[in-house]
C-alpha cells in the first residue's frame, strides 16, 4: 500500500509541482495518475522512490514513511520503468534484467532463473536475445525488457512513467494488453503515469487526474467517465466519454437475450410472426440444427420470395455480429455499420446467444452505478 | 534476425586474412633486405675513429701500420684493450704504467696502485685522510681515463687498510683509448696470390690495392709489402683509407634489438645456415613467426574471442616490428644515404635512434600517464553534481593551455623549474590536457539522462552509475581524446630538447643548429612513425575497450 500524505513538493522559486496531494493506492492495484503536461504526476512518481524529495508531508509504503530507508536500499525494492526505457546499451539484455538482483547480491544461478523466467513472461526468448545488445532490439522488445528488469528482483511497488510511451499504438496496445496478464499473474502494486485517458482506462483500476499539482478526482475508470466532478475533467476525459464508458462494458454484460430471430426452416408465416412480435423490419437467421447464425432476412424481401431460404441474405457471422468477450463500444460499431436495430451477439462457437441494441446502450450509459458493479464483478 | 546473422557470416567468410598477408609481405621484405650486402656511410661515425702511425721499415719495401685509435662497432662493445698493463705497482717500479706514475706523483703518501679492466686501487699510507687523498685524486684519475668523467665512483674501502677504490659500472671505461682489434690472430700471406684465398680483411686489402705484394695482419698491426718503384705517400694514404672502409663493413654486425639473442639460440636448434640472413635474422624469423600466428587467429580462434586476442596480437607485434626497425642503424644510414648522398654526418654521434626513442617515450608516457589521471579526474569531476559550476572554469583552463605556445610554456618552465626532464613534462601536460578533459566531459554528457535516470531509480549508488554506467559508456569518447592527446603530445615532445629533456627532439636541434639535414630526418622520420605508431595502438585499444554493446550501429 502506497499513502501519500498532504505531500508537497515546492521548489526553491516558489513553483510547487505537488500540492497537497493525498492519494492510497492498495495493494494489487494499478492507481494511474493523468493530467495534461505539467501537472505533476511524474513528480508524484518520482517522489515515491525518493528520486526528488518531497519538501512537506510524507509518503509511507506499507505504513512506513519512505524516508527512512536510504534512497538506494528504497530503489531496490520497487520496479521503475520509464518511456525512454533506460537499458544500459553496453549490457546485455540479460544482464540489463539483472541489474537489480545484482545490486542485491542475489547468487548467479538465482540470477540466471529469474531472469529466464522474466524474460519468458514478457514475450522474449532468452536463448534468442538474452545475449543480444538492446541496440539489437526492435522499439517493442526494449520496452519488454524495460519492464521485465523493473521486475528484476520481484519487487512489491512497481512505479511506471509512460512505460509504453514511445511505441507505435498498434505495439502499444499489445503491450498493454499483455502487461494486463502479467500483472494477473504477479499482483503488484503499481503507480502508472500516462498522459493518454485511453491507457489509463483500459490499464488503471483507479484514476487519479492531476491538474497543476492538485488531485481533482480519484475515482475507478467508469466513475470518472460517468460522473465527472467538475468542467475540467469532463473536458480532459473528453466529449466521446460516453463511447469511453462503452469501452469498460462488455458485450456479454450488455446484451439482451430475446432478439428477433427464426430458424433456416421456418415458414415465411412464420417468420412474418417473429417479425410482428419484435416489431421489427428484419429477423436473423440461425441454423435448425446448431443454433448458429447464418444470416438475416428482412420484412420486404418476404412479400417477394417463395420461401424464407430464397429471401434470407447470406453473411459470413464475423461480418456482421459482435462475439461476446468484445466490448460494448465494438458492438456500437457494428450497430452503426449496419441498418440493423440490433447487434447480434454469438459465443466462440459462433451461435447467437443474444443481440446489444441502441437503446440498450442509451440505457448503460446513462446508469453509473450499474457499470461500476460490473467492473468489479470482473474482478480487475 | 535470421537474415543479418547469415550475412555477416558470408561477409567474414569472404574476408581475406589481411593480418598474415601484411605479416607475409613484410617477411619477404627483409629477406630481400637481408641479402643486400650493407655499407655504411656515416663517415664521421664509422670510419673516423680508425688511426693508423705509418713506419717504413729501413731498407725493405715495407709499410707498418699501427691500429692507434677505434672508437665504434655497431652498439656492440668493443673488447678493451689496456695500452697500459694491468697488475699492482710500487712507487718506483720501472714497470709502471704512465698513469700510475702520475697517480705516485700527484701524492707522496702512495704506496701501492692496482689497475684492473675497470677500477683503479690506491692504497695511501697512514699521514692522509680519505677524503683528501680522494679529493687530490679525482682530477688525475679522470685526466687518466679522459672519456668517462661522468661514470667513475671513488669508495673508501672499510677494511683497516687504507686504500680508495676508484671504479665504473660504463662498458666504455677505458684508461686512455682502447684499440680495436684488425684481426683476432696474426695472419700472414706471402704472395698476392696467398691473400687472396685468405680472410676477408687480405682479400679486400689486395683486391683494392694493387702495389700490395705481401701482407701480414696482427691485431694492432698490418704489415705490407709493396712492389718495387711505388710511390710511398699516394700508397700509405690509400691503404688507410682501405683499412677505414673496410673496417666498419667487416666489423657489422646490424644489431636489431628484437630479439639479439636469438641468432646463436635459433640457428643451431633449427639447423639452419643464417649466412645471407645474418642481418636481419631475428627480424625475419619473427615476421615468420607472426605469419602464422595471425593465420591461426583467422582460421581457428574462435569467433567470439577472436577480436580482442586478435587485437592484442596486432598491438604487440607490430609494436616490436616498428621498435626492431628503429634500433636497425645501418638501415637508419642506408635510408639518410639515399636521401642526403653527399651528406658526411648521417647517424647523429650523441645516440642511438633508439636511444633518442626510448627517451621521447619516456618523456610521452610519463606525461601522458598524468594527463591521463589528472584529465580524467577533472572530467569526472566536473560532471558531478556537486562540482558542476566549475565546468566552465576548467574548460577555460585547458583550452588556455593549449592555446599557449608548447614553446612558450617550455622557455617559461626553464626558468621556473629549470633545465631538464620535468618542465618539458610539465609543458606537455598543460598542453595535452584538452582533449583529455574535454573528451572525458563530452563522453559522459553523452550518456542520455533517461539511462542515469533509470540507473539511480534501479538503485545505484553514485558512484556505481558512474562505474558501471557512465564511464563504460563514455568510454569510447574518452580513450579518442586520449588517443589525441597521445599523438600530438609525440610531436609536441621533441620542442622538449630544447630545454634538454632529451628525445627524438635532439637529432633535429641539432641538426637544424649544425646544418645537417640528416640529423633533422634522423629525429623527424622516427617521430612521425611513432606518432602513426601511437595512432594505431591506441586505436586498437580503443576497439578492444569499447563495450561491444556499444559497436553495434543502429
Amino acid at each position: 500500500m502506497i499513502e501519500f500524505k498532504d505531500v508537497i513538493k515546492e521548489y526553491p522559486n516558489g513553483f510547487r509541482a505537488v500540492d497537497d496531494l493525498n492519494l492510497t493506492v492498495h495493494d494489487g492495484e494499478i492507481c494511474v495518475l493523468i493530467g495534461p503536461s505539467g501537472c505533476g504526476k511524474t513528480t508524484a512518481l518520482r517522489m515515491v522512490n525518493r528520486l526528488i524529495d518531497v519538501t512537506r508531508g510524507e509518503i509511507l509504503i506499507d505504513g512506513q514513511p519512505n524516508d527512512e530507508f536510504e534512497p538506494e536500499v528504497l530503489r531496490r525494492k520497487i520496479g521503475y520503468a520509464i518511456q525512454q526505457i533506460g537499458l544500459l546499451p553496453h549490457m546485455t539484455i540479460r544482464d540489463n534484467v539483472a541489474i537489480v538482483p545484482r545490486l542485491l547480491d542475489w547468487d548467479e544461478e538465482r540470477i540466471r532463473q529469474r531472469v529466464d523466467l522474466l524474460l519468458d513472461m514478457v514475450g522474449i526468448d532468452p536463448s534468442i536475445h538474452g545475449d543480444k545488445y538492446p541496440r539489437q532490439l526492435s522499439g517493442g522488445q526494449q520496452q519488454r525488457v524495460g519492464v521485465a528488469r523493473a521486475l528484476g528482483a520481484d519487487p512489491p511497488i512497481m512505479l511506471m512513467d509512460e512505460p509504453f510511451g514511445a511505441v507505435d499504438p498498434i505495439t502499444r496496445a499489445i503491450l498493454q494488453e499483455e502487461f494486463l496478464q502479467i500483472q494477473q499473474e504477479v499482483g503488484k502494486t503499481i503507480i502508472f503515469v500516462t498522459h493518454d485517458i485511453d491507457e489509463a482506462i483500459y490499464m488503471g483500476d483507479r484514476i487519479a487526474l492531476l491538474r497543476t499539482g492538485r488531485l481533482v478526482q480519484y475515482d475507478t475508470p467508469d466513475d470518472l467517465l460517468a460522473m465527472p466532478r467538475d468542467d475540467f475533467v469532463r473536458e480532459f476525459v473528453g466529449a466521446d466519454r460516453s463511447l469511453k464508458r462503452l469501452h469498460l462494458i462488455s458485450v456479454k454484460d450488455s446484451m439482451m437475450n430475446n432478439v428477433p430471430c427464426c430458424e433456416d426452416d421456418a415458414t415465411l408465416e412464420e417468420v412474418e410472426a417473429c417479425l410482428e412480435r419484435h416489431r421489427s423490419d428484419s429477423a436473423f437467421v440461425v441454423d435448425g440444427g446448431n443454433g448458429k447464425l447464418l444470416g438475416w432476412v428482412e420484412r420486404t424481401a418476404l412479400a417477394e420470395s417463395g420461401s424464407l431460404a430464397e429471401a434470407m441474405r447470406h453473411a459470413p457471422a464475423a461480418s456482421i455480429a459482435v462475439p461476446e468477450d468484445a466490448t460494448a463500444r465494438e458492438a456500437l460499431s457494428v450497430l452503426l455499420s449496419h441498418s440493423f436495430d440490433v447487434t447480434p451477439v454469438i459465443d466462440a462457437e459462433g451461435v447467437l446467444t443474444g443481440g446489444v441494441s441502441i437503446q440498450r446502450l442509451q440505457d448503460l450509459v446513462e446508469a453509473p452505478g450499474i457499470h461500476a458493479a460490473m467492473q468489479r464483478e470482473r474482478g480487475r | 534476425m535470421s537474415a543479418a546473422k547469415a550475412k555477416v557470416s558470408a561477409s567474414s567468410g569472404r574476408r581475406l586474412p589481411y593480418g598474415a598477408l601484411m605479416w607475409l609481405f613484410a617477411t619477404l621484405l627483409i629477406f630481400g633486405v637481408g641479402q643486400q650486402t650493407v655499407t655504411l656511410h656515416d663517415q664521421e661515425k664509422f670510419t673516423g675513429d680508425f688511426d693508423f702511425t705509418v713506419k717504413q721499415v729501413e731498407g725493405e719495401n715495407s709499410l707498418i701500420f699501427s691500429l692507434t685509435a677505434g672508437t665504434y662497432l655497431y652498439g656492440v662493445t668493443p673488447e678493451v684493450i689496456l695500452p697500459t698493463p694491468t697488475g699492482s705497482f710500487s712507487r718506483g717500479d720501472e714497470t709502471a704504467p704512465q698513469v700510475a706514475r702520475a697517480l705516485f706523483d700527484t701524492l707522496d703518501s702512495i704506496t701501492e696502485i692496482t689497475i684492473e679492466a675497470r677500477t683503479i686501487t690506491v692504497v695511501y699510507g697512514s699521514d692522509m685522510e680519505a677524503e683528501q687523498v680522494r679529493s687530490r685524486l679525482r682530477r688525475p684519475v679522470n685526466n687518466a681515463v679522459a672519456n668517462d668523467r661522468g661514470t667513475i665512483t671513488a669508495e673508501v674501502s672499510g677494511t683497516a687498510e687504507k686504500t680508495i677504490l676508484f671504479s665504473t659500472s660504463d662498458d666504455r671505461f677505458r684508461y686512455a683509448q682502447y684499440q680495436p682489434a684488425l684481426v683476432e690472430s696474426i695472419e700472414d700471406y706471402d704472395s698476392r696470390a696467398a691473400a687472396e684465398a685468405g680472410s676477408d680483411l687480405a682479400r679486400f686489402i689486395v683486391a683494392e690495392s694493387r702495389p700490395v705484394q705481401s701482407l701480414r695482419l696482427e691485431p694492432t698491426r698490418l704489415v705490407v709489402g709493396y712492389a718495387e718503384g711505388t710511390a710511398i705517400e699516394p700508397f700509405a694514404r690509400n691503404l688507410r683509407e682501405i683499412l677505414n672502409d673496410f673496417h666498419p663493413r667487416a666489423s657489422l654486425a646490424p644489431h636489431l634489438w628484437l630479439l639479439t639473442v636469438a641468432p646463436e639460440i635459433i640457428p643451431p636448434l633449427l639447423a639452419i645456415a643464417v649466412e645471407p640472413l645474418e642481418t636481419g635474422l631475428p627480424l625475419f624469423l619473427f615476421t615468420l613467426l607472426m605469419v602464422a600466428v595471425e593465420s591461426g587467429i583467422f582460421f581457428v580462434a574462435r569467433e567470439g574471442k577472436k577480436n580482442l586476442l586478435i587485437h592484442l596480437v596486432h598491438i604487440a607485434s607490430v609494436f616490436l616490428l616498428f621498435w626492431s626497425i628503429f634500433g636497425h642503424e645501418p638501415l637508419w644510414d642506408a635510408i639518410l644515404h639515399a636521401i642526403f648522398p653527399t651528406s658526411a654526418q648521417l647517424v647523429h654521434p650523441q645516440g642511438t635512434v633508439i636511444d633518442f626513442t626510448a627517451q621521447h617515450l619516456e618523456l610521452v608516457l610519463t606525461s601522458s600517464i598524468y594527463i591521463i589521471s589528472v584529465g580524467l579526474f577533472l572530467g569526472v569531476m566536473v560532471t558531478r553534481d556537486n562540482f558542476r559550476e566549475f565546468l566552465p572554469l576548467v574548460n577555460n583552463l585547458v583550452n588556455s593551455g593549449q592555446t599557449v605556445p608548447t614553446l612558450a610554456i617550455v622557455a617559461i618552465m626553464g626558468p621556473i623549474i629549470g633545465l631538464g626532464f620535468m618542465p618539458a613534462v610539465v609543458a606537455l601536460i598543460a598542453y595535452g590536457l584538452l582533449p583529455v578533459v574535454r573528451n572525458t566531459i563530452a563522453g559522459i554528457e553523452s550518456v542520455s539522462v533517461s539511462i542515469v535516470d533509470s540507473a539511480r531509480g534501479m538503485g545505484m549508488t553514485s558512484q556505481q552509475i558512474l562505474l558501471r554506467t557512465e564511464l563504460p559508456i563514455a568510454s569510447r569518447i574518452i580513450m579518442a581524446g586520449i588517443r589525441t592527446s597521445m599523438v600530438i603530445n609525440i610531436g609536441t615532445a621533441t620542442l622538449g630538447a630544447f630545454v634538454g629533456s632529451g628525445g627524438l627532439g635532439i637529432p633535429i636541434a641539432s641538426g637544424l643548429s649544425m646544418t645537417v639535414d640528416a640529423f633533422i630526418l634522423l629525429g623527424a622520420i622516427p617521430a612521425a612513425l611513432l606518432a602513426i605508431l601511437t595512432d594505431y595502438v591506441l586505436g586498437r585499444l580503443e576497439v578492444v575497450l569499447t563495450p561491444r554493446g556499444l559497436l553495434i550501429e543502429t
